[in-house]
C-alpha cells in the first residue's frame, strides 16, 4: 500500500489516527505496531511468508540485542550472528541473482536463477536493525527490553519501506515517551500534504516524459529530448523520493515522532560532496557511521581515506539496486567527491556559480547511469545525450515534449530550489515579517496570470479564499494572528490535497519509483 | 477519569474492529487490481518500468475543453493498474465482472473467430516473410487519398513513420466512444476534429486502427459505434474502400498480467472487426503476424511498455503497410 493511494488515504490512515488517539497511553506502541503490522502484511498479500520473516527478524534482534547487554563476554559473538541474519537476509533477497548471472558467465557454471521476490522494505529495515544492533554494542543506546517497543520501531508504518531511515538512537527517547502538541500535529497533516503534492502532482507528470523516451525507444531521439528527458527524471526522482520522505515525516509528526529530515534542497548543491550531505541524509549519516569511521575515516593517513571512500561509494551504489549500472553510478559518484577533495572542491565552493554549472552537468549524467540498467542501452542514451547518437527519427520531437512537459519543468525547477519552502515558513510567521503583508497580492496576480495563460477561467474563484482570509486577518486582534498563521496554508493545502485525489482517482498515479527493490 | 480513559479504551477497540471489517471488504472487492508494491527481480526492472508507463499512450483526455487539458492529460503517466488504456470517463465503473463483455458479444466473438479465419484466409495476401517480400510495393501517390484514424499506435505510425502523402486522425487514447470529442494531435491536422478531417478532402482509403482504449468495455456497444463512424465514412466519402486494421496485441509480460488488456481480448476484438469485411467495401488487415512472437504476443524485443513497439518499428510498420493494396 503506497502513501498515495485511495486505501491508504481513506481508510489506513483515519482508522489508525483514530485508534491511536483513542488508546491510552501504554498502549500506543501497541496500536502503532498492529496497524504496521497490518501494513506490511498488506503489501506483502501477494507472499504472506514475508511477513513471518519480518517478524522473525524483529524477535531475532531482539533477543540478540538482549544478549549482547549481558556481561558475559560474548558480546561480539551475539553482534555477528545478529548482523548476519540481517545482512544474509539481505543478501538472498536481493543480490542472489545478481550474483548468478554473473557467475553464469563464467564457462562451465550455469546456476539456476532464483526468482526472489524483494521483501517489501528490506533494504530500510535491515539498515534500521543493524544501526540498533551496533549501537547496543557499543554502548551508544539502552537495550530495548520490549519487544513491541522494538517491534513499533522497526516496523513503524511510516518509513517502513521507502525510509528516512531512523536510527534507533533518533526516536528511542519518544518510544517510550511522546506527547502530541496540537501544532506539532497541524505540521504533520501540512507536510504530509504537501509531500502528497510532491509525489503525485510534480513527481508522476514529470515521469511521464522519461516513460515516453522509453516507450519510443533511446535510439530513435533526439539530443534534445534526451536532455529535456534526463532532466525530467533528475526532477522525477526527486520530488518522488523526497516527498514521500516528507509524508513519513509528516506522519511520524501526527504520532509524535521527530524523524530526522531526508532532503535539503539537493539540486541547489555547488559540489558532489555537498548533493550527499542534501541527499538521502539519512542514509549518508549511517554509512558515515557505521562504515566510514569503523574502516578508520579520515585518520589513517590520505590512501587509506580514499579507499574508505570507495568503499562507502561502491556499496552506495550496491544498496540502491543489484545491478552493474548502480555499481558504476556509486563510482562515478567516488571519482567526483574524492576529485573534490583533493582538488577542485576549493574553487567551486568559492565559485558558486561555477559549482552550480558543474552540478548541472554531473546531477543528470549520474542520473543517467542511475536510471538504465541495460548497458547497452545506458551507451545508447549517452551517446544521445552528448549529441553523438545519430539523427532522431522525428526531428522535432523536443518540441512536442516540451510543448508538453515545458511548464512542468518549469514547476519543477522553481520547487527544486528553497524558494517556496521559504515562503512556506514566512508565512507561518506572517506576524514577525512586513513583507509577507504582500504576499496575497503577489499570490492573486500569479492566479490570474496562469488561469489566463491556460483558459482555465474556473481557477480564478481560488482568488476568494485569499481575499476572505486576508480580510479576515487583518479585522482579527493581533494576539490570534500567531494562532492564525498557523493554518494559513489551510486554503492552498486543500488545492494540493483535493487536485493530488484527482490524479489518484484518474489513475495517473505511479507506484514509488526511486527504488526498485 | 478512569471510566472515560476504559471508555475510550472500548472506542478504540470497536474502530479496530471497524478497521478490520471494512478492511476486508476493501481488499476482497480491489482483489488482485493491487498490483504488488514492489517488483523485485532485478531481471523484472524493465518489467516493472515497463508496467508502469503503459500509460502514456493510454490516458484519454477527458472533457477536451481547451487544447492544453488535452496534451497535459494526455500524456501524464498513470497507475499500472492495468486500466490504463481505458479513458477516464469509465474507469469509475471500471472493474473486471462489470466490464467483461456481455455473454452475447462473447459468443459473437466465438462464432465469428471460425468466420474470420476463412475470411482473413482468403482476403489477406499470406503473410508470411516471403511473401511479404514478393508482394508489390504501392505505387507512388498511392497514399495520396488515404487516411488513417486511431489511437496512440497510430500517432507512432504518423510521427515516427509517415506515409507519404497520408492524412492521419489520430489522437492518444481515441476510441470509438470519443470519436466526436477528440482532436486530432498529429502534425497537419492538428487539433482538428474527425468531422473536420473527414470532410476536408475527398478520400480513396480509409484505415481504422480502434479498439485497444476501449477494450474493456462492452464489445457489442463498440461494434456499434464503429458500425456508426463506417456508415458516416461511407456517407462522407461514397465509394470510399475502408480497411479495418486489427489492434496491435500487447506482450507476452502484459498479456499475461493484465486482466483487461490481453491478446485474447483483443483476438476477440479483432475477430469482430474481421466479421465486418465484405472485402468490396471493407477489408481487413493484421499486421500481427509481423511483430508477434511464437506465442501471438508482441515481441518483447519490439517494446518497453508492453503496449507500443519502439519508434523504430512504427517504419517497420509503415513499410509493411505499403505493401498491402487494396
Amino acid at each position: 500500500m503506497v502513501f498515495s493511494s485511495f486505501e491508504f488515504l481513506l481508510w489506513f490512515l483515519p482508522f489508525c489516527l483514530i485508534v491511536y488517539m483513542l488508546a491510552r497511553k501504554k498502549a500506543k506502541n501497541l496500536v502503532l505496531l498492529f496497524f504496521s503490522i497490518v501494513f506490511y502484511a498488506y503489501g506483502a498479500k501477494e507472499t504472506p511468508l514475508y511477513l513471518w520473516l519480518i517478524l522473525l527478524s524483529v524477535v531475532i534482534n531482539w533477543i540478540c540485542g538482549m544478549m549482547i547487554g549481558r556481561k558475559d563476554g560474548h558480546k561480539k559473538l551475539y553482534l555477528t550472528l545478529g548482523l548476519i541474519w540481517d545482512f544474509g537476509n539481505l543478501f538472498v533477497f536481493k543480490y542472489t541473482d545478481f550474483f548468478v548471472k554473473n557467475l553464469n558467465v563464467l564457462p562451465g557454471v550455469n546456476l539456476p536463477l532464483t526468482h526472489l521476490i524483494l521483501p517489501l522494505g528490506i533494504s530500510f529495515f535491515t539498515f534500521q536493525i543493524a544501526s540498533y544492533l551496533i549501537d547496543v554494542y557499543r554502548g551508544d543506546v539502552k537495550i530495548e527490553y520490549n519487544l513491541i517497543d522494538l517491534g513499533t520501531y522497526i516496523l513503524m508504518f511510516p518509513q517502513l519501506i521507502a525510509g528516512p531511515i531512523v536510527r534507533f538512537s533518533d526516536v528511542q527517547k519518544e518510544l517510550h515517551e511522546r506527547t502530541v502538541r496540537r501544532n506539532e500535529f497541524n505540521d504533520g497533516v501540512q507536510l504530509f500534504i504537501i509531500g502528497l503534492g510532491r509525489k503525485v502532482l510534480l513527481a508522476n507528470t514529470l515521469g511521464g516524459l522519461w516513460t515516453d523516451l522509453q516507450t519510443v525507444g533511446y535510439d530513435a531521439i533526439s539530443t534534445r529530448a534526451a536532455i529535456l528527458g534526463i532532466i525530467a527524471y533528475s526532477m522525477q526522482l526527486y520530488f518522488d523520493f523526497s516527498g514521500y520522505s516528507q509524508m513519513a515525516i509528516g506522519m511520524g509528526l501526527m504520532f509524535g515522532f521527530h524523524f530526522p529530515q531526508n532532503f535539503n534542497h539537493p539540486y541547489i548543491s555547488t559540489t558532489m560532496t555537498e548533493f550527499w550531505r542534501r541527499w538521502h541524509m539519512t542514509l549518508g549519516t549511517w554509512f558515515r557511521e557505521y562504515v566510514y569511521i569503523p574502516l578508520g575515516g579520515n585518520r589513517k593517513g590520505k590512501r587509506r581515506m580514499y579507499l574508505n571512500m570507495l568503499a562507502v561509494w561502491t556499496l552506495t551504489g550496491f544498496w540502491h539496486g543489484a545491478d552493474w549500472n548502480f555499481i558504476l553510478w556509486g563510482m562515478l559518484l567516488f571519482c567526483l567527491i574524492a576529485l573534490e577533495k583533493a582538488k577542485i572542491g576549493k574553487v567551486l565552493n568559492e565559485n558558486k556559480w561555477l559549482g552550480h554549472i558543474y552540478m548541472l552537468f554531473w546531477i543528470p549524467v549520474s542520473w543517467a547511469l542511475f536510471a538504465i540498467s541495460d548497458m547497452k542501452q545506458l551507451g545508447i542514451y549517452l551517446a544521445k545525450l552528448f549529441g553523438f547518437g545519430g539523427p532522431a527519427l522525428m526531428a522535432k520531437d523536443y518540441v512536442k515534449y516540451f510543448g508538453t512537459y515545458g511548464k512542468w519543468l518549469i514547476i519543477g525547477l522553481i520547487f527544486c530550489t528553497a524558494l517556496p519552502e521559504n515562503i512556506y515558513k514566512m508565512m507561518k510567521n506572517r506576524h514577525k515579517n512586513n513583507l509577507a503583508q504582500f504576499f496575497w497580492l503577489l499570490e492573486t496576480a500569479v492566479i490570474i496570470l496562469v488561469s489566463v495563460i491556460f483558459h482555465k477561467w474556473l481557477w480564478l474563484l481560488f482568488i476568494i479564499p485569499i481575499i476572505l482570509r486576508e480580510m479576515l486577518y487583518t479585522r482579527m486582534p493581533k494576539k490570534n494572528r500567531p494562532v492564525f498563521n498557523q493554518f494559513f496554508w489551510v486554503p492552498e493545502l486543500a488545492v494540493i490535497l483535493g487536485a493530488s485525489c484527482y490524479c489518484i482517482y484518474m489513475g495517473m498515479n505511479d507506484p514509488f519509483l526511486y527504488f526498485r527493490f | 477519569m478512569n471510566q472515560t480513559q476504559s471508555r475510550r479504551s472500548v472506542l478504540a477497540l470497536i474502530f479496530t474492529v471497524l478497521f478490520l471489517i471494512t478492511g476486508k471488504i476493501f481488499i476482497w472487492k480491489s482483489g488482485d487490481k493491487a498490483p504488488a508494491a514492489q517488483v523485485n527481480d532485478p531481471a523484472d526492472i524493465t518489467a516493472e518500468v515497463a508496467l508502469t508507463s503503459d500509460q502514456s499512450i493510454s490516458v484519454t483526455t477527458t472533457g477536451t475543453t481547451t487544447t492544453e487539458t488535452t496534451t497535459s492529460t494526455t500524456t501524464t503517466t498513470t497507475y499500472a493498474s492495468g486500466f490504463s488504456l481505458i479513458p477516464p470517463d469509465y474507469v469509475v465503473s471500471h472493474n473486471p465482472d462489470t466490464v467483461a463483455p456481455t455473454e452475447s458479444a462473447v459468443t459473437a466473438a466465438v462464432t465469428t473467430m471460425t468466420v474470420t479465419e476463412a475470411t482473413t484466409a482468403e482476403t489477406e495476401p499470406p503473410e508470411t516473410e516471403a511473401a511479404q517480400n514478393d508482394s508489390a510495393a504501392a505505387p507512388a501517390g498511392y497514399f495520396n487519398d488515404a487516411l488513417f484514424i486511431g489511437d496512440s499506435r497510430t500517432v507512432g505510425i504518423a510521427s515516427y513513420g509517415p506515409i507519404e502523402g497520408a492524412t492521419y486522425f489520430a489522437t492518444v487514447g481515441l476510441s470509438t466512444y470519443q470519436i466526436d470529442t477528440a482532436l486530432s494531435e498529429v502534425e497537419g491536422t492538428l487539433n482538428q476534429s474527425f468531422e473536420y478531417v473527414l470532410n476536408a478532402k475527398k478520400y480513396g482509403k480509409v484505415y481504422i486502427m480502434l479498439g485497444i482504449n476501449e477494450i474493456g468495455m462492452d464489445f457489442t456497444k463498440t461494434m456499434q459505434n464503429m458500425d456508426n463512424i463506417i456508415a458516416r465514412i461511407k456517407a462522407a466519402q461514397p465509394g470510399v474502400k475502408i480497411i479495418l486494421m486489427a489492434n496491435l496485441h500487447v506482450s507476452a509480460a502484459r498479456h499475461y498480467s493484465d486482466a483487461v488488456v490481453n491478446n485474447t481480448k483483443i483476438n476477440s476484438f479483432n475477430a469482430l472487426l474481421a466479421a465486418k469485411a465484405d472485402n468490396k467495401t471493407i477489408f481487413y488487415l493484421d499486421v500481427n503476424p509481423q511483430f508477434d512472437d511464437a506465442e501471438g504476443c508482441l515481441g518483447s524485443e519490439y517494446t518497453s511498455d508492453n503496449t507500443h513497439p519502439y519508434a523504430k518499428y512504427y517504419v517497420t510498420w509503415s513499410e509493411w503497410l505499403k505493401t498491402q493494396i487494396f
